[in-house]
C-alpha cells in the first residue's frame, strides 16, 4: 500500500471532497479537508503537505489565485487541480501557475489515485534532479575517482575543512583511500608547500612507532646510531598523516595528545623540549569508538582527534564508481604495460558491479593491473575475471581480519543462513542495476523492467535522494 | 456501499441547502451554487441534474435572469426526483 504522506483537499462541495477522501484513503496516512481558501491557506501555513488536491471554483477564493500564493511563497508540494468538464483552458492555466496535473471532474477513483501518485512521483523526480544538478559534480577530485553521491559529499567536507587545521578524522574500511583522501586535504590547504608525511601505526614495529613520529638522538636505544628527525619535525609547517591510529601504542599516547594540545614533543632519549606546527589527519579502519570502550584508544585523544570526521564509504555501497574506477585503472596500466585494450565486455562490468569488494578500492586495483598484465589486449570478460564471487582483500595493509568483531561493523549484518529483509535484496537490485547502467537511472529502470519513479520512490524511502 | 451511502446522505444534505440557495442569491452565487451542484450530482451519478445545474451556471454567468426560475424549477422536480431514488435504492434498503 503506497503512502504518500499528507493531502490536502481543497473543496468546498461536501460530497465531492468525501468523495475524493474515500477513493484517496489508501495512499495518504492523513488525509485534510478545507472547504474554503481561507481554511486552505490556514492549513498549509500550519504544514505543508505531501500533495493538494484542488478546487479551482471556491466560495471565497480563486483557486488560481491560491496556486500563485503557493508558488510564490515556495510552498513545497505537488498541487493538483480539479475542474469541472468544459473548462480546458483553466486547467492549462493552472498548469501554468504551478499546478502540476489535474482531474477532470467527474472523476474515478483510478484515475484520481493514478494522478495523485504520479503528482508526487515526478515532483520528487523533480526534487532529486535538482539536488543531483546542484551538487557540481567532480569525478577526479586530487586524484580521488568518484561520482557517487557519497564520495561528492567527501569531497565537499574536504573541500570545506582543507583550509582550516582543523584535525581531520578519516574512517572506512581497508582499501577505500584513506591516505588519499589525507593528501588531498593537505594539497588543497595552505600547507601544501610543507611536506606531508604518513604514518602507518599498524605496520611499524611498536616500540618504533615512538621514535618515528618524534625521532631520536644517537644512543637513544640499540641501533640509534645517529640523531635521527622524526615524522613531528619533518612535517614541520605541514600535515602529518597517521594511519591505523587505533594500533598506536596506548603508552604513546599521552605523548600525542601532549603534542596536539601544545606541538610540544621531544626526540626519544632526549631532554630537550621542541616545538612544531602540524595539522594532523588521522584514520583507522576500526570502529573508533569501539576502540575508546575497549580501552586501545584514548578518549581525551580520540576527541583531540575527531574534530571534522569523513567517512569513506566501501566500493560495495559506490555504485557506478566501480566501472568508473575500473577503466581509469585499465587506461593507467594498459599504458604502462603498453597493450591496448577495448574495455570490459558487458558481462565483465555485471561481475564488477555485483562483487562485493571486501578490499574495496585496492582489490579492484590489483585486479585490474593483473588481468592487463595477464591478457594481451581486446575486451575483458567475464572470464577473465575470478571465479569466485568473494575474493580476500589482496593486499590488507591492516591486519583487520584479527579483528572478527561484526557488531562494530557499521553494515547491516547479514544473517548466516542467506536471508536478509525482502527490501535490502530489493535495493541491492536496484543499486546494482545503476551501477551497471552507470547511474542512469531511467536506463537501471529498463534492466529492471520497473519505472523510473519506482526508483527514486524507492530511494527515497531509503532516506536517500 | 457504506461509502456510498454515506456520500448520498452529504449530497442530501447538501441538497437541503443548496437549492433553497439558489434563490434570491445574486447571480455571483447563483453561478457558485449552481457549479458545485453541477459537480456534486454528476458525481452521484445523476446526470440529469448535473446538466440542469450546468445551464443554469451558464445563464448566471452570462446573466440570462429570464431562464433562471423556469431551469430552477426543472431543478427543483429533478432534485425531487434524485432524492427519492436514492432514499430508496441505496439508503433505506
Amino acid at each position: 500500500m503506497p503512502n504518500l504522506g499528507r493531502l490536502l483537499i481543497v473543496e468546498d462541495t461536501p460530497s465531492l471532497a468525501r468523495t475524493y477522501q474515500a477513493h484517496l484513503k489508501h495512499d495518504f496516512s492523513e488525509i485534510e479537508i478545507a472547504d474554503s481558501g481561507a481554511k486552505a491557506i490556514a492549513a498549509v501555513e500550519a504544514a505543508a503537505p505531501d500533495c493538494i488536491l484542488l478546487d479551482l471554483k471556491l466560495p471565497d477564493a480563486n483557486g488560481l489565485d491560491l496556486l500563485d500564493r503557493w508558488t510564490n511563497s515556495a510552498v513545497n508540494c505537488p498541487g493538483v487541480v480539479i475542474t469541472a468538464n468544459g473548462s480546458m483552458s483553466v486547467a492549462v492555466d493552472a498548469m501554468r501557475r504551478g499546478a502540476v496535473d489535474f482531474v477532470v471532474k467527474p472523476t474515478t477513483k483510478d484515475r484520481l489515485r493514478t494522478t495523485a501518485q504520479n503528482a508526487i512521483e515526478n515532483y520528487q523526480v523533480k526534487e532529486v534532479v535538482a539536488k543531483v544538478q546542484s551538487v557540481s559534480r567532480q569525478d577526479d577530485f586530487c586524484g580521488i575517482i568518484g561520482q557517487s553521491l557519497s564520495m561528492q559529499g567527501v569531497f565537499k567536507s574536504i573541500e570545506a575543512a582543507a583550509p582550516s587545521k582543523a584535525s581531520v578524522f578519516v574512517t572506512g574500511e581497508t582499501g577505500t583511500g584513506k591516505e588519499l583522501i589525507a593528501r588531498a586535504v593537505h594539497d588543497l590547504s595552505p600547507r601544501r608547500k610543507a611536506r606531508f608525511v604518513a604514518i602507518n601505526c599498524g605496520a611499524i614495529p611498536r616500540d618504533l612507532i615512538e621514535s618515528e613520529i618524534f625521532g631520536h638522538v644517537k644512543g637513544a636505544f640499540t641501533g640509534a646510531t645517529a640523531d635521527r628527525a622524526g615524522a613531528a619535525e619533518l612535517a614541520e609547517g605541514g600535515t602529518l598523516f597517521l594511519d591505523e591510529l587505533g594500533e598506536m601504542p596506548i603508552e604513546l599516547q599521552p605523548k600525542l595528545l601532549r603534542f596536539l594540545q601544545l606541538g610540544e614533543y621531544q626526540r626519544v632519549g632526549d631532554s630537550t623540549v621542541r616545538k612544531s606546527n602540524i595539522r594532523i589527519v588521522a584514520a583507522t579502519n576500526r570502529d573508533a569508538l569501539e576502540a575508546v570502550r575497549t580501552g586501545r584508544l584514548r578518549e581525551d585523544l580520540y576527541y583531540r582527534l575527531h574534530v571534522i570526521p569523513v567517512a569513506l564509504p566501501p566500493l560495495r555501497e559506490r555504485g557506478a564508481d566501480v566501472l568508473l574506477l575500473a577503466e581509469r585503472f585499465l587506461a593507467r596500466y594498459s599504458g604502462e604495460e603498453h597493450k591496448t585494450f577495448e574495455g570490459f565486455s558487458r558481462d565483465a562490468e555485471e561481475w564488477l558491479v555485483s562483487h562485493t569488494w571486501p578490499g574495496n578500492v585496492r582489490e579492484l586495483e590489483n585486479l585490474v593491473r593483473q588481468v592487463v598484465v595477464l591478457k594481451d589486449g581486446g575486451s575483458i570478460a567475464r572470464a577473465d575475471l575470478p571465479t569466485q564471487l568473494s575474493t580476500q582483500p589482496s593486499a590488507p595493509a591492516a591486519p583487520i581480519s584479527a579483528a572478527p568483531t561484526i557488531a562494530a561493523s557499521p553494515l547491516p549484518a547479514e544473517p548466516d543462513y542467506g536471508v536478509e529483509p525482502l527490501w535490502l535484496t530489493e535495493k541491492k537490485a536496484i543499486e546494482r542495476a545503476i551501477a551497471l547502467s552507470r547511474g542512469n537511472i531511467v536506463a537501471a529502470a529498463k534492466l529492471l523492467e520497473i519505472n523510473p519513479s519506482t526508483i527514486y520512490r524507492k530511494k527515497a524511502s531509503w532516506g536517500e535522494g | 456501499m457504506e461509502t456510498y451511502a454515506e456520500i448520498g446522505r452529504i449530497f442530501l444534505d447538501e441538497l437541503e441547502w443548496r437549492i433553497p440557495g439558489l434563490k434570491g442569491s445574486s447571480d455571483t452565487e447563483l453561478e457558485h451554487h449552481a457549479h458545485s451542484l453541477k459537480g456534486a450530482a454528476s458525481n452521484i451519478g445523476a446526470t440529469e441534474l448535473s446538466r440542469l445545474a450546468a445551464e443554469l451556471e451558464e445563464m448566471a454567468r452570462i446573466g440570462k435572469s429570464d431562464r433562471f426560475a423556469p431551469l430552477m424549477e426543472s431543478i427543483e422536480t429533478e432534485a425531487s426526483a434524485v432524492t427519492e431514488a436514492l432514499k430508496t435504492d441505496y439508503l433505506e434498503a
